[in-house]
C-alpha cells in the first residue's frame, strides 16, 4: 500500500488540495554553513505514521518509511525487480506450496540478542490473530492456519499460532501455505513481514505500547528515543553499529522530520533544511525541474488510478462496448501531462511498468479516439447521463474533473460529478444503492508482483473480502491467476498472469486512468540518492556531498 | 463584581457538560463507520473492523458511549485515546502550548496592526489614507489564508534565507522561540486585521460625533487628548468584543496557518480528529475552546465597565 | 472650539471635509432636519440616503452585479457551462484575444467563468448575512436590552456555538441533509448555523452601551414600550459595528463556501461560483495567478459595494447625525 499516506496526510491534502506550487527562480547555489560532519543528521521528509510504529500495523507510506529504516527484510528487489535475499540466506520451494527460509547469520536486534527463526514465528501469528486486529493481518492469509486465527466476527481463536509456520530451528524457518503460491517470495519484502524481538511482546502476548513508540529492529538504523506520536515532530536514528550489512559512509544520523504538507516541505527542500523529499506534489515539479537540476528525480512508482463501474449494481454499464467508448473519450495523457504536472503518467495496462509483466500499448481502449468513442457510445447506445464519485479527502477533484469534461465534450453526455468524503463512503453508498455511477480508484501494491493488479481488485473471491468493487467476475480469468499462482516458476506464473491481464483489457471491468510516478528531489548536502522499488531510500547508498 | 464573575463561573460548569455532550452527540452522529476509513481504498477486513470498533465501545448507544467517556475522565483522569492508541492528554498537552503562542502572537498583531490602521483611517476620513486602508483591508479579506501563507513563506522564508544566508523568518516548525511565530502569526490574522481596522474606524468615527466628545472639545481640550481619552477609550467597547470572540477562532481555526507552517497544533488535530471521527480529541478540544470562550467573554463583559463607567455589574 | 486647527474637522460635522468614501454629510440634511418632524425613522433615513452620492456608487455597483448575475450572457459570448468550451492542454494559459484573463486549471475562460459564477456567490453572501445579521442582531439586541436571565442564556449557548468547529457543523449539516437537493440553501445555512455568534456579541456590546446613554434612560422615563425602545433607540444606535462585521463577513461567506462545496453540498461543478473558482485556483496560485486574481477582485468590488452601502445607511439612522 506504497502509495497510501497516512490519515494524517491525506487530511492535509484534502485542507489544502494540493496546495501552491514555489516558482524557484533558479539558483539552487547552496548558502553553505559547514554542515558536513557526520553529526550533523540527513534530514528526510515524512507524514505522520498513522499508527505506532508495529510493522504487521503500518499499511501506509510513512510509517513504512520510518520502519524500513529500523528493520531488514527478508528480501529486497535488485533493479530488475526481481526479490534478492537479505536478512534471507535463500528462500527455496520445491512445489511453491512449502516454503524453507535460511536467515543469515549475523543479524542482531538493537537490544543485542541474535535474530532468531522464532522471532518471526512470533512476529506473523501475532499480525494474522484477529484479536490483534492487525491493519496488515490479512498478509498471511496464504499461510495455512490462517483460516483458525480469523475464525470471524464475535468468535474467538482457538490457537494462538498458525499451523502452516514453523521455526525449525534457529536459522530456518518453515512456511507451509494452503495451496501453492508462485509469488510468495515476492511478497516477503513488504513491512508486514518484519521479524519481532522477544522484547515486543508484554505479559499478555500482544505487542506494548511501549514496544510501538520505540521499536527494537534488526536493520541498519536504531531509534534515538522514544518516538511520541502525535506530539514529536521528527524521529531520530542512528546506524547500528553491530548491523552486518552496508552502512553509509561519511554519516551516522538520519532524522524523519514530519510535515502534513508536502508544499512546505518542498519549500524546506529549497531552503536547505532538509534533504530528502520523496512525494513533491504537482504544484511543485515545474519549479523543482529548474530549482533543483539534477537533483529531482522522477521514476515509476507501482501505483495505477482507475475509474471503476458499478457492475455488479448497474446494468447500465453492462456493455462492454459502451465502456470502451468511455475509455477512448479520456485523453490520459494530457490529463498526466496538465493536472499531473507529470507525476502520473497515462496508463496503457493493467500492470504497471514498475513491475515486471508490463506491456505497454496493451490497453488498446485505452488510448485517446474522440472520434471512434463517440460512434462507439452511440452505436452502443450509452446513457444519456453518466455520474462519477470520487472522495474529496486525495485530491482527486481536478483529475476527475478533466475526465468529466472529457466526456461531455467527447460523448456529449451529461456528466454529474460527486464528490463524496471519504472513499468507504462511495463503498457503502454502493452497497446500499444509494450511489449508481462510476466511481474513482486507486490501487497501491502490497507487494510488487503482476499477481497483485489481478487477485485483489478483479477476481471472484475478492468481491466479499477483497478490493473488487465492481463486482466484476469471470471465471475464465479466475482460472487463468490460479495456473500462475501454481506455476513452477515466477517467471512462468507471469505468463499466465499476462493472459489473465489480456482478459481484463478486453472485459474492461475498470479503465485504468494513470500510472503514480514518484518525484523526489534533494538539497545540495546530500548525493546518490537512490529510492526503491517500495519508494523507499537506499540508506547505506547515500552520501554527504 | 465579585459575585458577578462567581456567578460567571459556576455558570461554566453546565455549559461545559452541556457542550461536551453535545460535541459528542455530533459526532456520534456523523455517518460512515471511522474504522472501515482507515484503510483509505483497501477494504478493511470486517473482523478487524468489528473488533476495533469493540474495543472503542462504537456499537453502544449514544448514552453509554458518554457514560464511559465521562466516567473515563472522572474516575480514572483518562480523557480517551486516538484509533492508534494515543491517550489524548499526550496528544493535546504539546500542542496546546503551541496554539496558544500562535493565538496570542496573532492577536496582538490584530490589535495594534488594527488600531492603528483603523485610528488612522478615522482620523484621515475622507482621504487617500482612509481610501488606501480600505483597499488593503478588501485585499487581506479576498486573499484566501493559503495564498498569502505560501507567499509569504516563499519570499520571507524561502527566499530570504537564500539570498542572505540567515532564517529571519522559519519555513516551519515551532522550535525557534516567538521568531516561529511570527509570519504564521501576521498570516493568521489577516482577515481579522480588517475586520478590527473596519471596527475601529466605524466606532471612531460614531464616537467622536457624541456629545460628549463635542463638550470636550468645547471645553477646549487637546485633539490628542479628546481622541485618546474619550474617544478612543468609549469606541473600544466594540474592539474590545471583537478581540475576546477572536480568541477562540485563532485558536480553533488555525488549521490552514499551522499545515502551511508546520505547526504542531490543535487546530489541525481538531480538523484530523473530525475527519477521523476520533469523538476523545473533538471533544477534548472543543472543550477547551469552550473555556478559552468563556474566560474571553467574561473578560470582555467586565471590560465593558472598565471603559464605560456607566455599565455595572452587581 | 477656538483651540482647534482646521484638520479636526471630524468632531463637527459641520466642518467636515468632503467625505469621499463612507459619509457625505450633505449640509442639505440638516436642513432638512429643520424644516419639520420626519414622517418616521426609517423613511427620513430613505429621504437621506438618496441624496448621498456613495449610496448611489454602491447601488450602482449593486445593480450591476445583478445584472451580471441574472443575464451573464450580457457580458460574453462563451458559455462556461458547456464543458466544450475548455480545452484542457490550454490549462492554466495567460491572457489571449478571446480570453482575455486566460485560462484555469481545466482550460476554462477565466472571465467568462468569473461573470457566470456571480449569481451563487452573490445570492450565498447576501442571504447568509443577512440571516447572521437577523439572527445574531436580533438575539444580540434582545440579550443587551433585557439583560438578566435572558443575556445569561443566550450568552452560554453562546459560548458552545462559538466552539463548534466549521468542518464539524458543516459535516453534521451535511449529513443531516444528504441526498436532498437542497442547492446552496444547505451552504446558507450552514454558514449562517455557525457564524451569528460574532454578530450576536458585537450586537449585545453595542446595546449594552447604548442602554445606558441619557436618551434611552430618558425614553424609558417617559413610559416608552420595551419594544420601542429597542428598536426605535437603541438599534440605531448599535447598529454601526455590526454592519461593519456583516459586510465583511459578506466576503468571507462567499470565499467560505468553496470549503463547503468540498465536502459535497452547495454549488457543484459543472456550476461554478467565485468561491470554487478561487480554490480550485490556489493551488496553482504562483504558477497562474489570474484565475484566482480574477474572481477576488470581483470578491472585493462586491464587498465594497456592500461596504459603501453600509456606510451610508448607518450614517442615514444614525441619531447621532441628526
Amino acid at each position: 500500500m506504497r502509495v497510501t499516506k497516512g490519515a494524517q496526510i491525506v487530511a492535509g491534502t484534502a485542507l489544502l488540495a494540493v496546495a501552491v506550487a514555489a516558482c524557484g527562480g533558479g539558483s539552487g547555489t547552496s548558502t553553505g554553513n559547514s554542515g558536513t560532519s557526520a553529526d550533523t543528521p540527513v534530514r528526510m521528509e515524512l507524514g505522520e505514521p498513522q499508527n505506532l510504529l508495529v510493522p504487521s500495523n503500518t499499511t501506509e507510506s510513512e510509517g513504512a518509511e520510518a520502519l524500513a529504516a529500523i528493520f531488514e527484510p527478508l528480501v529486497n528487489y535488485d533493479e530488475n525487480k526481481q526479490a534478492v535475499e537479505a536478512a534471507a540466506d535463500s528462500i527455496k520451494s520445491d512445489d511453491n506450496k512449502v516454503w524453507t527460509i535460511k536467515i543469515k547469520s549475523g543479524y542482531t536486534w538493537h537490544n543485542g540478542e541474535p535474530l532468531i527463526a522464532q522471532n518471526y514465528v512470533d512476529a506473523w501469528n501475532f499480525a494474522a490473530n484477529q484479536e490483534n486486529a492487525q491493519g496488515a493481518g490479512y498478509f498471511f492469509g496464504r499461510i495455512d492456519g490462517y483460516a483458525d486465527l480469523n475464525p470471524g466476527e464475535g468468535k474467538k481463536p482457538a490457537t494462538t499460532q498458525m499451523k502452516g509456520l514453523k521455526a525449525v530451528d534457529n536459522s530456518t524457518l518453515q512456511v507451509t501455505l494452503t495451496a501453492p503460491f508462485s509469488q510468495f517470495k515476492t511478497m516477503l519484502g513488504y513491512t508486514a513481514f518484519y521479524p519481532l524481538p522477544k522484547a515486543a511482546f508484554g505479559a499478555d502476548g500482544k505487542v506494548t505500547n511501549e514496544y510501538g513508540e520505540k521499536p527494537i529492529g534488526q536493520g541498519l538504523f536504531k531509534l534515538d528515543k522514544p518516538y511520541k506520536k502525535g506530539t514529536d515532530q521528527s524521529i531520530d536514528l542512528t546506524v547500528y553499529d553491530k548491523y552486518p550489512g552496508k552502512k553509509p559512509s561519511g554519516w551516522t544520523k538520519l532524522q524523519f522530520k514530519l510535515y502534513n504538507s508536502s508544499e512546505t516541505a518542498y519549500n524546506d527542500l529549497q531552503a536547505d533544511n532538509i534533504d530528502i523529499h520523496d512525494s513533491l506534489p504537482a504544484s511543485a515539479i515545474a519549479s523543482a525541474k529548474t530549482a533543483l537540476g539534477d537533483r529531482y528525480e522522477d521514476q515509476p512508482d507501482a501505483g495505477i488510478g482507475y475509474i471503476g463501474f458499478p457492475l455488479k449494481y448497474n446494468d447500465q454499464y453492462k456493455d462492454v462496448k459502451m465502456r470502451e467508448a468511455i475509455s477512448m473519450a479520456i485523453d490520459r495523457k494530457t490529463i498526466a501531462e496538465t493536472v499531473f504536472s507529470g507525476t502520473r503518467a497515462p496508463a496503457d495496462d493493467f500492470i504497471n511498468p514498475a513491475i515486471a509483466g508490463y506491456r505497454q500499448g496493451a490497453c488498446t481502449a485505452c488510448s485517446y479516439n474522440p472520434g471512434k468513442a463517440k460512434e462507439q457510445y452511440a452505436a452502443a447506445n450509452g446513457p444519456k447521463t453518466l455520474e462519477l464519485g470520487y472522495n474529496a479527502d486525495g485530491g482527486h477533484k481536478e483529475w476527475i474533473e478533466a475526465v468529466a469534461n472529457n466526456l461531455r465534450a467527447n460523448l456529449g453526455v451529461e456528466v454529474t460529478v460527486k464528490p463524496f468524503e471519504k472513499f468507504a463512503s462511495i463503498l457503502d453508498d454502493l452497497d446500499q444503492k444509494k450511489y449508481k455511477g462510476m466511481f474513482r480508484m486507486g490501487w497501491a501494491i502490497d507487494y510488487p508482483s503482476a499477481e497483485n493488479y489481478l487477485t485483489p481488485i478483479f477476481s471472484t473471491g475478492a468481491i466479499k473480502t477483497g478490493s473488487n468493487y465492481a463486482g466484476y467476475t469471470n471465471p475464465q480469468f479466475d482460472a487463468t491467476v490460479a495456473k500462475g499462482d501454481q506455476a513452477p516458476t515466477a517467471e512462468e506464473g507471469l505468463k499466465f498472469y499476462q493472459q489473465a491481464d489480456d482478459i481484463l483489457i478486453k472485459d474492461l471491468p475498470y479503465i485504468p486512468v494513470y500510472f503514480y510516478r514518484n518525484n523526489s528531489g534533494s538539497s545540495t548536502k546530500v548525493k546518490n540518492v537512490k529510492i526503491n522499488l517500495l519508494n523507499q531510500v537506499e540508506w547505506a547508498d547515500v552520501e554527504k556531498a | 463584581m465579585g459575585r458577578y464573575i462567581i456567578r460567571r463561573l459556576i455558570q461554566a460548569g453546565p455549559v461545559l457538560l452541556g457542550a461536551t455532550f453535545f460535541i459528542f452527540a455530533t459526532v456520534f452522529a456523523l455517518p460512515g463507520d471511522p474504522v472501515a476509513a482507515l484503510a483509505g481504498d483497501k477494504r478493511q477486513d470486517p473482523n478487524i473492523v468489528a473488533i476495533i470498533r469493540e474495543q472503542y465501545h462504537l456499537d453502544d448507544p449514544l448514552l453509554v458511549q458518554y457514560w464511559y467517556y465521562i466516567s473515563g475522565i472522572v474516575f480514572h483522569g483518562d480523557f480517551g485515546k486516538t484509533f492508534a492508541g494515543v491517550p489524548v492528554t499526550q496528544l493535546l498537552a504539546g500542542k496546546l502550548q503551541v496554539t496558544l503562542n500562535l493565538a496570542l502572537v496573532a492577536l496582538t498583531m490584530e490589535a495594534i496592526i488594527g488600531v492603528l490602521l483603523g485610528l488612522w483611517a478615522a482620523l484621515r476620513r475622507g482621504r487617500a489614507t482612509d481610501t488606501a486602508i480600505l483597499a488593503s483591508t478588501l485585499l487581506l479579506i479576498s486573499i484566501p489564508t493559503l495564498v498569502s501563507g505560501f507567499v509569504l513563506q516563499l519570499w520571507l522564508g524561502v527566499w530570504l534565507k537564500r539570498v542572505t544566508g540567515t532564517e529571519f523568518f522559519p519555513i516551519s516548525g515551532a522550535t525557534q522561540g516567538l521568531k516561529s511565530y511570527l509570519l504564521p502569526g501576521f498570516v493568521l490574522a489577516g482577515v481579522s486585521i480588517a475586520y478590527l481596522t473596519r471596527l475601529t474606524r466605524t466606532s471612531l468615527v460614531e464616537t467622536l460625533r457624541s456629545d460628549y466628545i463635542r463638550t470636550a472639545t468645547a471645553k477646549g481640550l487637546s485633539r490628542r487628548r479628546v481622541i485618546g481619552r474619550h474617544g478612543l477609550r468609549n469606541a473600544l467597547i466594540p474592539m474590545v468584543t471583537y478581540l475576546g470572540a477572536d480568541l477562540g477562532s485563532l485558536m480553533g481555526g488555525a488549521v490552514i496557518t499551522e499545515t502551511i507552517f508546520n505547526l504542531p497544533g490543535i487546530g489541525f488535530q481538531l480538523y484530523t480528529g473530525v475527519y477521523l471521527r476520533e469523538q476523545p480529541v473533538v471533544v477534548g478540544i472543543v472543550t477547551i475552546l469552550v473555556l478559552v470562550y468563556i474566560v474571553a467573554n467574561l473578560v470582555v463583559d467586565l471590560m465593558y465597565a472598565v471603559l464605560d463607567p456607566r455599565i455595572r455589574y452587581e | 472650539m477656538s483651540s482647534e486647527t482646521p484638520q479636526a474637522g471630524p468632531v463637527y460635522s459641520e466642518t467636515l471635509t468632503t467625505d469621499q468614501v463612507v459619509t457625505a454629510p450633505s449640509p442639505g440634511r440638516r436642513r432638512r432636519k429643520k424644516e419639520g418632524k420626519p414622517a418616521s425613522l426609517w423613511s427620513d433615513a430613505w429621504h437621506d440616503l438618496r441624496r448621498r452620492p456613495m449610496f448611489i456608487v454602491s447601488i450602482v455597483l449593486i445593480a450591476i452585479l445583478l445584472v451580471m448575475s441574472f443575464w451573464p450572457s450580457l457580458f460574453t459570448d462563451i458559455n462556461p457551462l458547456d464543458a466544450r468550451t475548455c480545452e484542457l492542454s490550454t490549462a492554466r494559459q495567460g491572457p489571449s484575444p478571446g480570453h482575455i484573463f486566460g485560462r484555469d486549471n481545466q482550460g476554462c475562460d477565466v472571465y467568462a467563468r468569473t461573470i457566470y459564477g456571480a449569481k451563487n456567490s452573490i445570492l450565498i453572501g447576501v442571504t447568509t448575512t443577512i440571516l447572521t445579521m437577523v439572527v445574531g442582531g436580533l438575539l444580540g439586541l434582545i440579550a443587551g436590552t433585557r439583560g438578566g436571565m435572558v443575556d445569561t442564556l443566550t450568552s452560554r449557548v453562546t459560548e458552545v456555538f462559538f466552539a463548534i468547529p466549521m468542518i464539524l457543523g458543516a459535516l453534521l449539516i451535511t449529513a443531516t441533509f444528504r441526498g436532498q437537493d437542497l442547492g446552496i440553501w444547505i451552504v446558507v445555512m450552514a454558514l449562517s448555523v455557525l457564524s451569528w455568534p460574532m454578530t450576536f456579541r458585537i450586537m449585545r456590546a453595542a446595546v449594552i452601551t447604548a442602554r445606558n446613554q441619557d436618551f434611552v434612560v430618558a425614553a424609558r422615563a417617559l413610559g416608552a414600550s420595551q419594544s420601542r425602545i429597542m428598536f426605535r433607540h437603541l438599534l440605531p444606535n448599535a447598529l454601526a459595528p455590526v454592519i461593519v462585521v456583516a459586510t465583511i463577513n459578506l466576503g468571507g461567506f462567499i470565499a467560505a463556501e468553496a470549503a463547503l462545496s468540498f465536502l459535497g453540498v452547495g454549488v457543484q461543478p459543472p456550476d461554478i461560483s467565485w468561491g470554487l473558482m478561487i480554490a480550485d485556483a490556489r493551488n496553482r496560485f504562483l504558477e497562474a495567478p489570474l484565475p484566482l486574481v480574477f474572481p477576488a477582485v470581483f470578491l472585493s468590488i462586491t464587498v465594497l459595494a456592500f461596504i459603501m452601502m453600509g456606510d451610508a445607511v448607518r450614517d442615514a439612522i444614525d441619531p447621532k447625525l441628526r
